[in-house]
């Protein structure tokens, strides 16, 4: 899990130039998470664990944290 | 200090018919603009457009507002962004322009907040949807059928030369010789149902020329909200002479998954806005240049995705009805790719071009390749993460695909 945690926030920080995101950063309240820089980590999860996010399922409930959104990939894995 | 959240999209580009009627909006209106602070309510890429094509003109005195209350408080590269309230409170010295292209209900609001069209307002369409939908309807017979996204639209503002690609190639085959039915955000999905409502309408061409976007094959954004166009997809099923039920149920799903879709809102933290000034700079920022390369190019092919599937489909039917095919992969600004990602970006490339390519050849088709026609000064800027590119851009790739229409002519 922790090693998820840790992609996840290196993608975010890549993608939004912002440096020292957290598990618990809210993603859309501090603007580090945007439709674009979603459809990012969404194709940086899937190539990395083999696995496809449906659309659908990139909702703020699912992305809102780090935390969330390992725990949503770790579901689907 | 609060950071100030820039909305700007990196735009070095604008459709041609979004120019020229946003000009032809300020110009022939300019007793209407002069003095005044123009008001543009959309603040998202449209809005954004608008800004600079006013500012070639010298507007300068320019404020956004935005029913999307999270945006209040930012600035398109420097220009405020108020609420809606503030806004509509600022009659005096203020003409308001409607930016979203879809904007019924934005003019439907400022009728209600008291102001008039075409005095206190302003409503600049580009009415692509009826453009598509007129030129789906004109006769064809045996001619060239032209389908692609807004690449065939779009021109650089630093052009001197401001002839869309779709302008120049009605120009080098003559405009009776070619249709072009093309929309931005256009994929394989919509190509398929449309060509199909081309040829239920009794019009088979001799050849069709369709573009092959990587953005549309790979990711996601294709299914974003943005590139459903649902209403076209509606006004086209309705233009069959007979009921077209497939496309109907095209036009369906499409609004299913606007409905089901919410990642939707363009807002990014580092971007930057080319401007027209001969001074300006223009170049998207590195990381955000590599976000966009990697959605656009380098997310690994799948060949039992939707848009291959349509793709071979389409393929399937030029066959079945005997007219020629010519598919096409645009531009890819490789030299800015190779900056970003060295080795890796053209490693990732060529895998899904050669996965693109085998698609092709199997159904029995010839994938006209012109990724690397183009050097970075072709493009629209030289970070450029797309297929947009300058006049000079524009003139080679139309004469590439003119040339193989000429070569398939003689292979007949």
């Amino acid at each position: 899990m922790n090693e998820i945690k840790q992609f996840i926030i290196e993608k975010l920080e890549e993608a939004s130039g912002i440096d020292g995101v957290k598990e618990e950063s809210l993603l859309f309240e501090e603007e580090i998470l945007d439709s674009l820089s979603i459809l990012y980590l969404v194709g940086e999860v899937e190539e990395q664990y083999g696995i496809q996010i449906p659309l659908e399922d990139v909702i703020e409930d699912n992305f809102c944290t780090v935390n969330h959104i390992a725990l949503y990939l770790k579901n689907r894995m | 200090m609060e950071k100030v959240q820039n909305y700007a999209w990196p735009i070095t580009a604008v459709s041609k018919e979004d120019y020229t009627v946003i000009l032809d909006c300020v110009r022939e209106n300019k007793e209407k603009f002069e003095g005044k602070q123009i008001l543009i309510f959309g603040a998202g890429i449209r809005g954004a457009e608008f800004s600079v094509v006013l500012e070639g003109e010298g507007y300068t005195n320019i404020v956004f507002t935005d029913n999307n209350k999270e945006k209040w408080g930012g600035v398109i590269d420097g220009y405020p962004i108020i609420s809606v309230e503030e806004a509509l409170n600022r009659r005096e010295n203020v003409v308001y322009m409607i930016s979203v292209e879809e904007g019924d209900s934005i003019r439907d609001q400022l009728l209600n907040a008291g102001l008039e069209e075409n005095k206190d307002f302003y409503y600049p369409k580009a009415d692509l949807y009826e453009r598509f939908t007129e030129e789906f309807r004109r006769p064809m017979k045996d001619e060239i059928l032209v389908m692609g996204d807004c690449m065939f639209e779009v021109i650089s503002f630093y052009d001197k030369n401001k002839d869309s690609l779709s302008e120049i190639m009605q120009q080098q085959l003559g405009y009776e010789n070619v249709k072009l039915l093309t929309m931005h955000g256009m994929g394989m999905p919509s190509f398929y149902h449309v060509l199909k409502g081309q040829l239920n309408c009794g019009y088979k061409p001799s050849v069709f020329v369709v573009m092959l976007n990587f953005e549309t094959l790979t990711g996601k954004q294709h299914l974003l909200p943005r590139s459903q166009h649902t209403k076209l997809a509606r006004m086209v099923s309705e233009t069959a002479p007979d009921p077209d039920e497939e496309l109907k149920r095209y036009a369906e799903l499409t609004e299913e998954r606007v409905k089901n879709v919410q990642a939707e809102f363009f807002t990014t933290n580092n971007m930057s806005s080319a401007k027209m000034s001969n001074n300006s700079k223009g170049k998207i920022s590195d990381s955000a240049s590599k976000v966009f390369f990697k959605l656009n190019y380098m997310y690994k092919l799948d060949t039992e995705m939707e848009s291959i599937q349509y793709l071979r489909e389409v393929l399937r039917m030029a066959k079945e009805k005997d007219f020629q095919v010519l598919p096409f992969v645009p531009p890819v600004n490789y030299q800015r790719g190779e900056e970003l990602f060295g080795s890796a970006f053209e490693q990732a490339y060529s895998h899904n071009l050669t996965a693109l390519t085998e698609v092709v050849e199997e159904e029995g088709f010839h994938l006209l390749d012109l990724s690397h026609i183009c050097t970075r000064e072709l493009f629209a800027h030289a970070s450029t993460p797309d297929e947009t590119t300058n006049y000079e851009g524009r003139t080679l790739v139309a004469k590439k695909i003119c040339e193989e229409l000429c070569r398939m002519e003689k292979n007949v």
